[in-house]
């Protein structure tokens, strides 16, 4: 399949009234990506947060449900990183404002590791940090990931409802999120 | 600061698209989903249909087309959107800047 030309090539009457409508975009607000989304059902099963929580990894048909992440492995042999972080100049690190925001000040670790070096250093680390990279660069790459970046931010923060209320639990939800 | 980076189409990847004056019609086939966008996210579409542009020349571009009110955040607003889309499997972005 390969992309369509334009349909509509042809100026009508209505054009101008079309470009002064255009031109105008009122205030800040809130951006709205899409008008509107029409899902059709997908024949490919994918796992949606409540059956990765209850263990079922059995593949099923459904009505286009989540889909599963990248593995570590993976984020690992990448040469750039999905918007908006970077693996070099400047390299993100896991304590950026728009990844986790670690902060010594409060007795937290700062963890001021580039995001890379994080993946690539998964095997000696004491604490699975690359689990959290691997999260959050899918949650902003993945189309229907089942977590979005607010989430894997917030579950790394505090406990959230209905989810994990320990480290292992939550490395170990975050992990059934790839293949 | 988020520095300038590459944003087209994303490869391997099926995206259909049609546009209709300002607005567009997505179609992304992993996915299934079919998207009506229109205003700054249309011209976007539009200017990353011809060739892979950068964040800069998109920033021009809205100017160009769009008058905005003097506090608006259009520099936010666009990452926002490039975000957005790109989670839903709609566009790439690239570190490096096109030659």
């Amino acid at each position: 399949m390969s992309n369509q030309e334009p349909q509509n090539q042809e100026k009508t009457a209505e054009e101008p009234a079309l470009e002064k409508r255009r031109r105008f975009i009122k205030g800040a607000g809130v951006a709205a990506p899409v008008v509107l989304t029409l899902s059709s059902p997908s024949v490919f099963g994918a796992l949606c947060t409540s059956e990765i929580m209850s263990g079922n990894d059995s593949q099923h048909t459904g009505g286009g449900s989540c889909a599963k992440g990248y593995p570590p492995s993976y984020w690992k042999t990448q040469t750039s990183f999905p918007f908006p972080y970077n693996i070099a100049s400047p390299a993100s690190r896991f304590d950026d404002s728009n990844a986790f925001n670690t902060n010594s000040a409060n007795g937290q670790a700062k963890i001021h590791d580039k995001m890379k070096d994080i993946l690539d250093n998964s095997t000696s680390a004491a604490f699975p940090y690359y689990i959290w990279v691997t999260a959050l660069l899918n949650s902003v790459s993945v189309a229907n990931y089942p977590f979005d970046r607010g989430d894997i931010i917030n579950l790394w923060k505090t406990n959230q409802p209905g989810l994990p209320n320990n480290d292992a639990g939550k490395n170990a939800l975050l992990i059934s999120t790839w293949s | 600061m988020i520095k300038d980076c590459a944003i087209g189409f994303p490869k391997g990847e099926v995206v259909c698209f049609c546009f209709w004056g300002d607005e567009c019609v997505i179609y992304h086939q992993l996915s299934g989903e079919t998207h009506l966008i229109d205003g700054i996210g249309a011209l976007i579409f539009k200017l990353i249909s011809e060739k892979t542009a950068t964040r800069t020349q998109l920033l021009q571009n809205i100017d160009s087309v769009f008058e905005l009110d003097i506090d608006f955040d259009r520099e936010g607003y666009l990452n926002n959107l490039i975000l957005q889309y790109q989670k839903l499997g709609l566009l790439a972005v690239m570190e490096n800047s096109p030659a």
